[in-house]
């Protein structure tokens, strides 16, 4: 929908259905074109960037209707351009947030015109375009979406500066054309990454585009360990994904179906081939 | 060095495709969803009318379709369309503002995000036919759309660069703008309406809360991002872009609508601005001038309202009057006409799946006169557009997804 907003939706919602909830209106200095969103269960806080307003927007995890953020970081020592995704690390208290060529890591109580605590960038990063992110603080480490190379970064958690990523995920085998956005299963040790596959938004077609899931150890030309692929699943531009291990059930979101959809993670891990 | 890796992957990914393919085959992976929440019926964004051929000609943004209707229809049930455009071929994607050219009979509409062109059909354009011609106005980002026939121009608003393009109105593929508004002395800041009256020379646009500094002339700085959606993009094939961290200049403005002289270009400072607490704009989307009564008509989204202006307007100035109240049947509204033909103005209402058309003289908590439908009435609509992100909220059990 045109409008700037965040729906909330109840956990078993399925079809046609209003969200629970609504965050919009112009106190929640929202726009459009926020391609992540992050929920802090320790802080019961909500992160989504706004990358028109170069800002990044912290709510109350109970915020509804024209509601103003309660922290937002924003300002010229933030370095913040073009960052329309990020993610958050509530362990550390920790967000991360990718710009063009860098990613910047600032403190979650962050308020204002804050510097980055740490920022990794440089040419030995080889990060370009960064496009999806997620980090896992149990196994230390941050993943990241690459354009050139094509494929998946995955830096230690606390590195800093110019620094080279300690595996890249990249190959034919990986089957990764773009990929769009992550999240991690930090207790059994996997990456997520939604894979869109090339021209789908041109071509809309089913059973192309894929959920990939790798080992977070994995390096090189890896083909995923298991996948969301196939005509019954009705991707065709997934985004962001999301997991309740509590239920078992994974969450991806679609560009083009302008949907999300819920998946059993046993079903997937049926396919496990490694 | 580099260039040979690459050229080397590049091989490697041809030659081992059918392997990438046999390993992939074998990975299973075709699981049918445990629910999917989808909202199956069109959901109208932009509206523009024409009253002599008595058309009315609505974007619908969830499903990528354009649609015309009998702008008279008068009906509670869900409206049976005239034509409906969608398809591969159309080039119709995530579509947002329309215009209706009443001599050539041509519909013009924009897409938003990275497939970002006008496409044009013919007014009796059906099903999944291509477009009479399209143009590629921006890599991303193009919202409004607006036409000026008296000068055989077109008009549109790019929101990720600050910037109105302005092109001759049969401009096609790669053609370059006639001239373009951008710049810091601009006022533009995350722009959405459009509007150029050729009778005052005047050129309209709304503005939202959100600024970040661009330069005359920059282009998309994500430009690739929409090489990638096309599908168009190979690695090493574009210069790497330079680390270039600077201090951020982003910040929250005041919603405004600028008004321009109707050739202003460049760094242009605007002739009036609409700003301040009085006007009460919030997110202004879709405006029109009515140069028969001189005024200036908003779609305030932020309000739940339509809001009228003096066309001269300036400064903290409060609307003249404005329709607003739970009668209106005003949800969110993000597209506007006004028919000065039939005295009356539209309003499209996304979040229910509908489309209002009021008196133009309309004012407070007013009824609408009719309704135009897409769905049953009181159909829920999910407000998913265009989605990019997702998270999940394990404390309420609940899932979140941004626009």
């Amino acid at each position: 929908m045109a409008n700037p907003r965040i729906a909330v939706f109840a956990r078993l919602a399925n079809g046609n259905v209003a969200p629970v909830r609504v965050i919009e209106g112009g106190r929640t200095r929202l726009s459009r074109t926020s391609h992540a969103i992050a929920f802090d269960e320790k802080k019961d806080e909500i992160a989504v960037p706004n990358p028109f307003a170069e800002a990044v927007l912290f709510f109350r995890g109970g915020a509804s209707g024209d509601e103003a953020p309660i922290r937002t970081i924003q300002g010229p020592r933030t370095l913040l351009e073009d960052n329309d995704e990020l993610a958050l690390d509530s362990v550390h208290g920790e967000v991360i947030v990718p710009t063009r060529q860098a990613l910047l890591v600032f403190s979650t109580q962050a308020n204002g015109d804050v510097a980055p605590l740490r920022i990794i960038a440089g040419p030995k990063t080889m990060i370009e375009r960064a496009r999806g992110i997620a980090v896992d603080p149990v196994n230390n480490i941050i993943a990241v979406g690459n354009r050139d190379p094509q494929g998946i970064l995955i830096f230690n958690r606390t590195d800093e500066g110019d620094v080279a990523p300690k595996a890249i995920i990249s190959g034919p085998k990986t089957g990764i054309y773009t990929t769009k956005g992550f999240t991690i299963n930090a207790e059994r040790k996997e990456l997520i990454a939604t894979v869109e596959a090339r021209a789908v938004q041109v071509t809309r077609n089913l059973d192309e585009s894929f959920v990939g899931i790798w080992n977070i150890t994995d390096n090189g030309d890896v083909a995923p360990k298991a996948i969301i692929k196939g005509r019954d699943t009705l991707l065709i531009a997934p985004r962001g994904a999301a997991l309740d291990m509590r239920h078992q059930e994974i969450f991806v979101i679609d560009k083009v179906q302008n949907s999300f959809f819920a998946y059993s993670w046993e079903k997937i891990m049926e396919g496990l081939r490694r | 060095m580099r260039t040979r890796l690459r050229k080397i992957f590049t091989a490697l990914l041809i030659l081992s495709g059918p392997a990438a393919l046999l390993v992939f085959s074998q990975l299973g992976g075709n699981v049918v969803p445990l629910r999917h929440v989808h909202d199956p019926y069109p959901v109208f964004t932009d509206i523009a009318v024409d009253p002599d051929a008595n058309v009315l000609a609505v974007t619908d943004e969830n499903l990528f379709s354009l649609r015309t209707y009998d702008r008279d229809l008068s009906s509670n049930l869900v409206a049976d369309p005239r034509t409906v455009v969608t398809g591969t071929k159309t080039g119709v994607d995530f579509i947002c503002g329309v215009a209706l050219d009443s001599l050539n009979r041509q519909i013009f509409a924009a897409n938003n995000d990275t497939d970002s062109d006008v496409v044009v059909f013919n007014y009796d354009a059906q099903g999944n036919v291509p477009p009479v011609r399209s143009l590629r106005t921006a890599s991303a980002g193009t919202w409004g759309v607006a036409l000026d026939l008296t000068n055989n121009e077109m008009a549109v608003t790019v929101q990720h660069i600050n910037k109105v393009e302005v092109y001759r109105r049969e401009a096609k593929d790669d053609d370059k703008p006639l001239r373009i508004i951008q710049g810091q002395e601009t006022g533009l800041s995350d722009p959405h309406g459009i509007f150029v009256d050729a009778r005052n020379n005047e050129l309209f646009v709304a503005n939202h809360d959100s600024y970040h500094e661009v330069l005359t002339g920059e282009s998309e700085r994500n430009a690739d991002a929409a090489t990638i959606a096309r599908g168009t993009f190979e690695p090493g094939a574009q210069p790497r872009a330079t680390l270039n961290l600077r201090p951020s200049k982003g910040r929250f403005v005041d919603p405004a609508i600028t008004i321009y002289a109707r050739n202003a270009q460049g760094n242009a400072i605007p002739r009036r601005v609409i700003r301040g607490p009085k006007t009460e704009l919030s997110l202004p989307m879709k405006i029109f001038v009515d140069t028969v009564h001189n005024e200036l008509f908003v779609a305030n989204s932020g309000t739940n309202s339509i809001l009228v202006f003096s066309r001269t307007a300036n400064g903290d100035a409060a609307p003249i009057r404005k329709i607003q109240g739970p009668g209106t049947g005003l949800r969110k509204p993000v597209g506007l006409f006004v028919d000065t033909k039939n005295d009356e103005v539209w309003a499209t209402n996304p979040e229910d799946h509908s489309a209002t058309v009021y008196r133009r003289t309309a004012q407070g908590n007013a009824a609408p006169l009719r309704t135009l439908r897409g769905a049953p009435q009181g159909t829920p609509a999910t407000g998913i557009g265009n989605p990019g992100g997702i998270a999940y909220d394990p404390l309420r059990e609940q899932i979140l997804v941004p626009n």
